[in-house]
């Protein structure tokens, strides 16, 4: 294994000028990632680790006024036992519970879900659905990037590597809002998507009417994908099965899926379709209040 | 590594504050297992995807091998070792002390839930978080809770059983029942395996788990590519790592290649040409698993690549080059059958022909494989590796490589994480050999899970074509099949002649198979033929079932479809075929013994029934895409292929103790448990006066494979004549000490009485040394011939059903019930006999829905396809038919292989009977199913030419 030195500081501006000093040979543990996992992957050979799990910044979960602040190395299971959360940011939930639940970890986090950039990671699509922003800093000062435009290609993300991911913002949600995330394994929980789809809709007062949708998917593409086309073809339409419809075949066409093990691209597209409509009805359930009556499975 | 770079961490350890020094990069598993030598805590796949590393880290369930030790830093920590004293509070550590076990450990002894052990402590710790913050829960969260732990041999319903029971114990709060460890149970009880404590407290040595002082750590370079010609290896820059001991090339290899299995065709390490991916090229042996690492990626490996053949339709081409110089790729055509097909087709009013296959599967044992080698005080070199055939793999393979003979070399099975078929591999065992040999120095090497599965023995790919012909009341006339069996890089034609039936280690052939082919029924007309194909793929060896389960598949699929023709039932179809006491088979072999399928059949019958009215009922309120199917299957398999002479001992201990010995192994199937309690029956005594060698090849000479199911029914034999012999001999001699007729003694716990009540009576150890002072020996042996009509010595037989539910949209499927029905002949231990059920039942699904590994895309452990708790159906129920073999111990015969074959086509036919869509290549994956319904035939299966002229 390569040699190299290893930091844990405590505060950010410490962090930040270790970076700022090495010039590239210094690297970030990935907000709320594992060494391990890093390692694991072979990703890189620097000369200097930094450990920034124990940053105050990375730690904080807190719902304010405008929205909801979301430390990058809060564990998964710190937020699905949330109140706040679980009550306006389903999606997230959903996503917590599925990544929490693989790993047997207190401390898996959805910082380090996004981070590592997978094309199925679980994280990404309700990051995407509820409009979050990812917030990077380096000694230079900080800046926002939305959800979708974080990943750029398998297991690549817009990190510079004098930065880091410390925290995730979420806007607050409107009333009548609901969102939910669902993916697809061929088996059992442990398995990787094959793919993932979330939603999150917004209801006018009859609760018929969409006032705003968005639609994201993983798993079929390099990156996370955010389905623009078939979110705004729901744009001030009724609810009804021909808009779902519709909604989910633009998804279908949003999906550039490759074959491998798991699932050939016409499956994939297949899937995609269908998750699309259930997870939008789901979406739409929570956005009414109405009880959870469907089966959780597939 | 930066030593400057390690950071000091403390940790508290099942109570015990321990201070360490790690690199922050070392995981907080390998800490467990190297530093603090808590060896309880197991490693499978280093991944995060099998739980069998799981502690609690402040009373949460964490993978260990997820995790940096330093984010363990002022953690409490508690593994498997420190379980009971964690339950207990401090003061009572002694968990050899049965009182002091933990609920869980003692549900999981009383309830059977162990076989090889190699997920216990995993799945023990997991249910104790669970436990911990739900002393109630409900099955459904038990399964939940341990689905992300992986166990391949127990198919989980009695682990999940076990977790239930403990919760009661728990609740319950009473003193806890000791466990029915050793005590006087024998024939016929449930009793706990005798390695189970070992187990369950953590405490079974495994390969890995093997330490020597100052030993050397090997790694092996590996393949990247499929098919290569090697111009040139360089291992000059990799010699000069400081921490490098020794290189390995095939240069270094001294001896004849002569690998398991007779493959005289396969090198340590192949001199010119590479074959397939994950081939091993080189081995480093250095001071630390990091040098021998970084040394190996200094390697230098200069090679032309040339057009590889993986799947068989590539391989068969003619045109491809011979994968060994002067050799074919494909190899003679076997054939075998009875009557004349062309007539029994003419015959036929209906005819149904189609295409199927099976892809390579990989054995995936949780334990991955290891070997230590050293050279004992008396220059011995001792091997330590888990082998099912210690005595031909290691006294020849091993010595043929290392250019020694056999009787210089000791092999020593250490406790075996699951085999399968797959422990017959002896080339790590010759590279830690050669190791020891050249630096003088004990010498380790453990593959990694990534490593086990790319490049260990896998089952063949197998393409079958089968055609069935059958009359308007559903008698089958005619089948004709002929079946490809991919064989990777090696093919057991390449068995040269002169050693064909040499030993015990030609066995598996196209024959085998072949005398498969028609199913458990009686055909009149049959030509069924095989050929190998050699295929840049991993080498061949069997699995699970082998031979016995690549065919039913289609057999029974086919006789699925001329029911549906004729409008007959499955179930009728089956029992009019079905081979009965004197059936002749279509090798021509009578069949005389143990025939049970038709009762095997009539057990299932009500069930059968009970589950059609149940399908009604579900079909009728059948909401949305879920869509209920029934589907039954059954199938055969041949117990004890080979003819051989087998022997085994039995004697007294010194100290008073009866000693049975054979050279079987232990592999998690329980013959340790199962070959004492036989013994203990012969006498009459309880297992706890017993001592058991088995898996040693100096300590118990008694050379027999444990494979081909052979084990119960021919060394439990042996065992047992040798016990009656051993019995014979000290009721003699206590007969002289006691003045007594022998006919008048009888044995006890103690030793040798004369009649209830009497005092007169001599101790085993008072015998011992008796026996010991006139200078004799007290070892007697039993040896038994087994023999019958070849090449099936005689055969098993499984039949079952599946209700399950497919998803007509995801095309994913739900299994609710199981029902199988094996014959055990009799049952020696009931409790063991049903993990193995469960435990078959379990690979049956797996095959039948998920496994399936490909070289071009290696899997892990998850992708792969094992069965997971969430995976096996709602209920199973285990029926048997007892239909005593005479020649079997107590009746006995052996069935671990057998349970695995009918949920095969069961499930294959269910999910037809739910959708309308026939499976023809398994796995039958959610996307299989999804492009039969939506009749994509083109997709995934292949276009079937089905011939009907009803
Ligand atoms: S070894 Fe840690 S989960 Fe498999
Ligand atoms: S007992 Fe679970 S892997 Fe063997």
């Amino acid at each position: 294994m390569h040699d190299f030195d290893y930091e844990a500081p405590v505060d950010l501006d410490t962090a930040l000028r270790f970076f700022a000093e090495r010039n590239g040979s210094a690297r970030v543990l990935a907000g709320g990632t594992d060494l391990i996992d890093q390692i694991r992957l072979g990703r890189y050979a620097p000369d200097l680790l930094v450990d920034i799990k124990k940053l105050p910044e990375l730690n904080v979960l807190e719902c304010q006024e405008g929205g909801l602040r979301l430390g990058a190395a809060v564990p998964c299971s710190e937020i699905y036992r949330n109140e706040t959360v679980v009550s306006g940011y389903e999606a997230l939930v959903d996503s917590c519970r599925i990544i929490g639940g693989i790993q047997v970890q207190n401390r898996a986090s959805v910082g380090g879900n996004l981070c590592n950039s997978g094309p199925a990671a679980d994280s990404p699509p309700s990051l995407i659905v509820l409009g979050a922003r990812c917030v990077i800093a380096s000694a230079q000062g900080q800046r926002e990037v939305p959800a979708e435009e974080f990943c750029t290609g398998p297991g690549e993300n817009v990190l510079q590597q004098d930065e880091v991911l410390i925290e995730i913002r979420f806007s607050s949600r409107p009333p009548r809002s609901g969102s939910h995330y669902r993916r697809f394994t061929p088996r059992n929980e442990m398995d990787i998507a094959v793919v993932g789809v979330g939603a999150s809709v917004t209801l006018d007062e009859t609760g018929e009417r969409f006032v705003d949708a968005r639609i994201a998917l993983g798993a079929v593409a390099p990156t996370p994908l955010f389905a623009r086309e078939a979110s705004e073809s729901l744009t001030g339409q009724p609810v009804n099965d021909e808009t779902i419809a519709r909604a989910a075949e633009l998804a279908q066409q949003a999906a550039r899926p490759i074959d491998d093990m798991r699932g050939t691209k016409e499956f994939r597209i297949h899937v995609t379709g269908v998750l699309t409509r259930r997870v939008l009805a789901a979406a739409i359930g929570r956005a009414r209040g109405e009880e959870e009556g469907t089966r959780i499975g597939h | 590594m930066n030593a400057s770079t390690n950071e000091h961490i403390s940790l508290v350890v099942n109570g015990e504050t321990r201070e360490i020094r790690a690199h922050p990069s070392q995981t907080l598993l390998d800490t467990i297992r190297e530093d603090l030598d808590l060896t309880g805590t197991k490693k499978a796949c280093d991944n995060g995807e099998c739980g069998s590393c799981i502690v609690l880290m402040g009373n949460k369930p964490t993978k260990a091998c997820l995790l940096s030790a330093n984010r363990a830093q002022g953690k409490e920590i508690v593994t498997i070792e420190g379980l009971a004293a964690s339950h207990m509070g401090s003061g009572e550590k002694n968990s050899d002390d049965l009182s002091a076990l933990h609920p869980l450990q003692i549900a999981f002894l009383e309830k059977g839930a162990t076989q090889c052990g190699f997920c216990i402590p995993g799945m023990i710790m997991r249910a104790n978080a669970l436990l911990i913050s739900n002393n109630n829960p409900t099955r459904e969260e038990v399964i939940k809770s341990l689905s992300n732990n992986l166990c391949r041999c127990t198919g989980y319903v009695k682990i999940i059983d076990a977790v239930m029971y403990a919760s009661e114990l728990l609740r319950a709060n009473e003193p806890k029942p000791t466990p029915m460890v050793s005590v006087g149970k024998k024939v016929g009880a449930s009793v706990a395996r005798l390695d189970s404590l070992d187990t369950i407290n953590g405490k079974a040595k495994y390969g890995a788990d093997l330490k020597k002082d100052g030993m050397l750590h090997a790694k092996i370079l590996r393949s990247d590519v499929h098919h290569a010609r090697i111009d040139s290896i360089d291992t000059s820059e990799a010699e000069a790592v400081p921490g490098v001991e020794a290189v390995l090339t095939a240069d270094d290899v001294p001896g004849t290649p002569y690998l398991p299995n007779c493959q005289p065709q396969v090198f340590v390490f192949p001199r010119d040409r590479i074959r397939f991916r994950g081939e091993g090229l080189a081995a480093i042996a250095a001071r630390t698993e990091e040098i021998a690492e970084e040394a190996l990626a200094k390697i230098k490996v200069v090679y032309e690549e040339l057009p590889s053949a993986i799947e068989l339709d590539d391989a068969i081409d003619p045109r491809s080059e011979p994968l060994f110089a002067g050799m074919p790729n494909i190899s003679p055509i076997e054939e075998t059958g009875c009557g004349q097909v062309e007539v029994g087709f003419a015959e036929a009013d209906v005819i149904v022909e189609n295409t199927y296959s099976v892809p390579v599967r990989e054995h995936a044992a949780m334990e991955t494989e290891s070997a230590l080698a050293y050279q004992d005080e008396n220059g011995t070199l001792v091997i330590e590796t888990a082998l099912y055939h210690p005595f031909v793999q290691g006294t020849r393979s091993i010595a043929n490589n290392m250019g020694m003979n056999a009787a210089e070399i000791r092999i020593i099975c250490p406790a075996m994480g699951g085999n399968f078929g797959s422990r017959g591999d002896t080339l790590i065992a010759v590279v830690a050999a050669l190791f020891a040999q050249k630096t003088g120095k004990a010498t380790k090497i453990v593959l990694s899970r990534a490593e086990s599965l790319l490049g260990s023995s896998k089952a063949p790919s197998v393409n079958i074509r089968y055609k069935t012909g059958a009359t308007r009341e559903g008698r089958i006339v005619a089948v004709d099949t002929e079946v490809i069996h991919g064989a990777g890089t090696w093919a057991p034609y390449l068995i040269p002649e002169t050693t064909k039936g040499a030993e015990l280690c030609y066995f598996e052939t196209l024959d085998a198979l072949l005398s498969h082919a028609t199913g458990p029924y009686e055909v009149p007309n049959v030509r069924a033929r095989a050929y190998d194909v050699l295929t840049n793929g991993p080498r061949y060896v069997p699995l699970r079932g082998t031979n016995a389960n690549y065919l039913p598949l289609a057999y029974e699929s086919q006789l699925d479809q001329i029911a549906e023709k004729l409008g007959m039932d499955p179930f009728e179809i089956r029992t009019l075929n079905a081979i009965r006491k004197g059936s002749k088979t279509h090798i021509g072999q009578v069949l005389r013994e143990s025939v049970s399928l038709l009762a095997e059949l009539e057990a299932l019958r009500p069930h059968y029934e009970k589950a059609k009215t149940r399908l009604e009922k579900r079909r009728a309120k059948a909401d949305g895409s879920w869509k209920p199917g029934v589907g039954i299957g059954c199938g055969w398999r041949n117990i004890g292929y080979v003819k051989t002479t087998i022997s085994a001992g039995a004697e007294l201990t010194d100290d008073g103790f009866i000693h049975v010995l054979a050279g079987s192994v232990e592999q998690g199937q329980g013959p340790t448990t199962q070959l004492v309690q036989i013994a203990a029956d012969v006498f009459g005594v309880s297992m706890s006066t017993m001592r058991v060698t088995i898996g040693d090849t100096s300590a118990a000479p008694y050379p027999v494979p444990t494979f081909s199911s052979i084990t119960t029914v021919a060394t439990g034999k042996a065992i047992q004549t040798a016990a009656v012999n051993l019995a014979k001999l000290l009721k003699g001699t206590a007969a002289q000490l006691l003045e007594e007729p022998p006919d008048s003694l009888q044995f006890n716990d103690q030793g040798v009485f004369a009649q209830e009540g009497a005092t007169s009576s001599v101790s085993f150890a008072e015998l011992s040394a008796y026996l010991h002072d006139q200078g004799k020996s007290s070892r007697c042996e039993g040896v038994i011939e087994w023999d019958g009509e070849a090449p099936n010595i005689l055969f098993g037989y499984n039949t079952g059903l599946i209700e399950l539910e497919v998803n007509v949209e995801s095309g994913r499927v739900r299994l609710l019930n199981h029902v199988n029905v094996c014959d055990p002949g009799t049952r020696i231990n009931p409790l063991a006999l049903e993990g193995q059920v469960d435990g078959g039942i379990a690979f049956g699904i797996g095959f039948a829905l998920s496994e399936c590994f490909h070289p071009d895309n290696p899997p892990t452990l998850k992708d792969y396809g094992v069965s997971a708790t969430t995976d096996i159906p709602e209920t199973i129920t285990q029926l048997f038919v007892e239909e005593p073999l005479e020649r079997g111990p107590f009746g006995a015969k052996s069935m671990a292989e057998h349970p695995g074959i009918s949920p095969i086509p069961a499930i294959i036919n269910g999910i037809y009977n739910a959708t309308g869509a026939r499976i023809y290549d398994i796995p039958a994956t959610p996307e299989r199913i999804k492009f039969a319904l939506l009749n994509n035939r083109n997709h995934s299966n292949k276009v079937r030419g089905e011939k009907i002229t009803l």
